[in-house]
């Protein structure tokens, strides 16, 4: 019950930085001056987007646009709750609304976050707990040494080094850049149709959950799975590497910390096993920071992903984001950072309700 | 009852030679126990001669702005000592354009390290400043100070600056800077308001007050030094940070729209169009000098954070 009042006041907390988040992509794209505005909700289509063209006087007098900037946040503010997001012109051709967009663009980046998360902490929390263990060996030297180079490696740089190395090094596998058109079977295209700009040849994106791997799983589309699933490689052990700095650090840290600590004396003297000791008495509360840790990690993942998928032509939001500054597409630039924004509040308030579930001694 | 005399010092603002020379003495103090630890003294020595380096650009290189290619042998070069590599390369090879690359890497990291410092230097002063202010002082300031920094947080830093610069429709460095510098203090101010919030309960500030110091002496001279230690660290690891993330943005193409920048990021982009997989190291000299940088910095702020604030130990 406690837990839900806590569920309940944190999500109450979450409405006035959600629209600060608003006043501030507001402030970006209105206060600059009304074309830019307009230019949010304009799509080619309408000819030039200029508050002065009279295609445009519809989109003026719904959103209010000749009026004062607090009378625009206002009805800026209703767009945003009806899913009126505007038009981004620089993804796709011909231009869609922003929220279409954010549909075909955000599962990609969410595969990829997830994957180099899962993956740094697979590897991340049995390594730092034998670093941990291993104290002052040279195996603990060497975990710390490769987390420091970890999370101190540029992205962009880690990824650009890992397309020369595959390059030279595995030619014939072709593991790098985005999904390749070639793997798709013939039989299902059908599940993948959507054409991005810059591309001479259509990029896919696919049916119904568009994740491209799961897609292919669903579709029985087995060579295009095992495609994508090779794509996925190099910009995840990019971003793992990255993760897994912070990772083990920290669970390095909170072993070595808690392995003072007088119930774990107490335990070693009752006469325990090592491994009850090692995984129950000190890893469990060890890992409790771990959780609370996850939110600022994916702050910096999310800010990784930009230049990973930069970096590798993976076709996510970050991708979008870069294209959109490139091609001034002023729709896309907010909604990109709109998205970023709304899913790093819903990942730090999850964090934080799953801390609060497994530590009892908090206070709610 | 007779009056009370109070000896005031005449003069009120005189230098004073004995607190400086107690400070100086604890720095040495500091140094000395920064450099029992061999990483945190690899690490500042390192450092050390990145800033060496800056000085000797800023004073003793002639166009220290602008790359300098050679259009009549534009081909990349690799290094001598590089499989394959000729003494034309000399010892850090050439990029596309012809540009030698340790020339370049040179003046870009004058660069690197000038905008960076003074995007983290300038944010830890104005973030330090009104951090003092909220916690000493509390109350509705403090509260929408969190609520704005917390604003701040919810947005992925890069993207924060990449929608920021496109806003305002410039990508020159200043913009570029003081869009960085908007973003940074908000780290500073919640750093020093939370060790403000304990600081001003100690003693000392009561004795202050009791004194008759003013609010502005109080936060100034008593609670604001004794909240610096931890401010220091963040500095230090910021710095790392900050320059990466610059280069990153001349990555992703917030070049100035000038290709003869000197600036690592850009140098990789320059290394990056002429084909990196023939060139590798077009790519890999700028980034090598970045990372070790980064995480010389790192070493360092680490061993910094041992000394000055043995609870917090990693």
């Amino acid at each position: 019950m406690r837990l839900i009042l806590y569920v309940v006041r944190r999500l109450l907390i979450l409405i006035p930085t959600l629209l600060g988040v608003t006043i501030i992509t507001f402030v970006l794209s209105h206060a600059p001056g009304p074309n830019l505005a307009v230019a949010v909700y304009c799509t080619p289509r309408l000819g030039a987007c200029n508050i002065n063209n009279p295609l445009l006087k519809p989109i003026v007098d719904q959103f209010h646009l000749r009026d004062p900037l607090p009378v625009q946040y206002v009805y800026y503010l209703a767009g945003l709750l009806q899913g009126d997001w505007g038009f981004t012109t620089s993804a796709v051709r011909g231009g869609i609304p922003v929220t279409q967009a954010i549909t075909i663009f955000f599962p990609q980046t969410i595969e990829l976050a997830i994957t180099a998360t899962a993956l740094a902490t697979l590897i991340g929390i049995p390594t730092g707990t034998i670093s941990a263990l291993r104290k002052d060996k040279l195996s603990d030297h060497g975990t710390r040494i490769f987390a420091l180079v970890g999370y101190s490696i540029p992205f962009f740089w880690l990824g650009l080094l890992f397309q020369i190395l595959a390059i030279s090094l595995f030619p014939e596998w072709e593991i790098t850049g985005g999904y390749s058109l070639t793997a798709v079977d013939p039989a299902t295209q059908s599940w993948a149709f959507i054409y991005l700009n810059d591309s001479p040849v259509p990029v896919l994106f696919s049916q119904p959950t568009h994740f491209f791997i799961l897609d292919a799983a669903i579709h029985g589309s087995w060579s295009v799975f095992f495609d994508a699933l090779k794509h996925l490689i190099l910009p995840t052990i990019t971003l793992t590497i990255g993760v897994l700095g912070v990772i083990l650090r920290m669970v390095r840290s909170g072993m070595v910390d808690s392995m003072n600590q007088d119930y774990v004396k107490t335990a070693w003297s009752k006469g325990l096993p090592d491994w009850v000791v090692t995984r129950i008495h000190i890893r469990r509360n060890a890992l409790l920071p771990a959780v609370t840790v996850i939110g600022l990690l994916f702050a910096g993942l999310l800010g990784g992903v930009v230049l990973v998928e930069d970096v590798f032509a993976w076709k996510g939001i970050g991708y979008w984001a870069t294209q959109a500054v490139l091609q001034f597409d002023p729709g896309g630039v907010m909604g990109t950072t709109l998205i970023f924004a709304v899913f790093l509040v819903l990942i730090n308030l999850i964090a934080d309700v799953m801390y609060a579930y497994l530590d009892p001694r908090i206070s709610l | 009852m007779g009056s009370v005399t109070v000896n005031r010092p005449a003069h009120r603002w005189r230098f004073d030679t004995e607190g400086w020379r107690r400070r100086m003495r604890e720095y040495r103090l500091l140094l000395r126990l920064l450099m029992k630890s061999p990483p945190a003294a690899v690490g500042l020595i390192i450092v050390l001669v990145y800033v060496g380096i800056v000085v000797y650009d800023q004073f003793f290189v002639a166009q220290n702005d602008v790359m300098i290619p050679n259009f009549n042998d534009t081909l990349p070069r690799a290094p001598f000592w590089w499989p394959g590599g000729t003494a034309a390369g000399g010892w850090f090879g050439k990029t596309n354009n012809g540009i030698d690359l340790g020339d370049a890497m040179l003046k870009a990291i004058r660069i690197d390290l000038m905008y960076s410092s003074f995007v983290v230097l300038f944010g830890a002063l104005v973030g330090c400043l009104i951090g003092v202010f909220a916690g000493y002082r509390g109350g509705l300031f403090d509260e929408v100070l969190m609520r704005a920094t917390d604003v701040t947080y919810s947005i992925p830093f890069l993207v924060f600056v990449i929608a920021a610069a496109f806003a305002f429709g410039k990508r020159d460095f200043l913009t570029i800077n003081a869009i960085l510098l908007a973003l940074w203090w908000p780290t500073y101010a919640r750093l020093v308001r939370a060790q403000a919030l304990s600081v001003k309960e100690l003693k000392f500030v009561e004795a202050a007050r009791a004194a008759g110091a003013s609010d502005t002496r109080i936060m100034v001279k008593h609670v604001l030094p004794n909240t610096l230690a931890p401010v220091f660290v963040q500095i230090s690891l910021d710095l790392g940070v900050v320059t990466q993330i610059f280069a990153a943005l001349n990555f992703i193409g917030f070049n100035a729209g000038n290709l003869f920048i000197p600036e690592l990021g850009n140098l990789i982009v320059v290394g990056d169009t002429a084909s990196f997989t023939t060139y590798p190291w077009t790519v890999i000299m700028p980034g090598l000098v970045l990372l070790i940088f980064t995480v010389a910095v790192n070493l360092f702020g680490d061993g910094l954070r041992d000394v000055l604030d043995p609870r917090a130990r990693r």
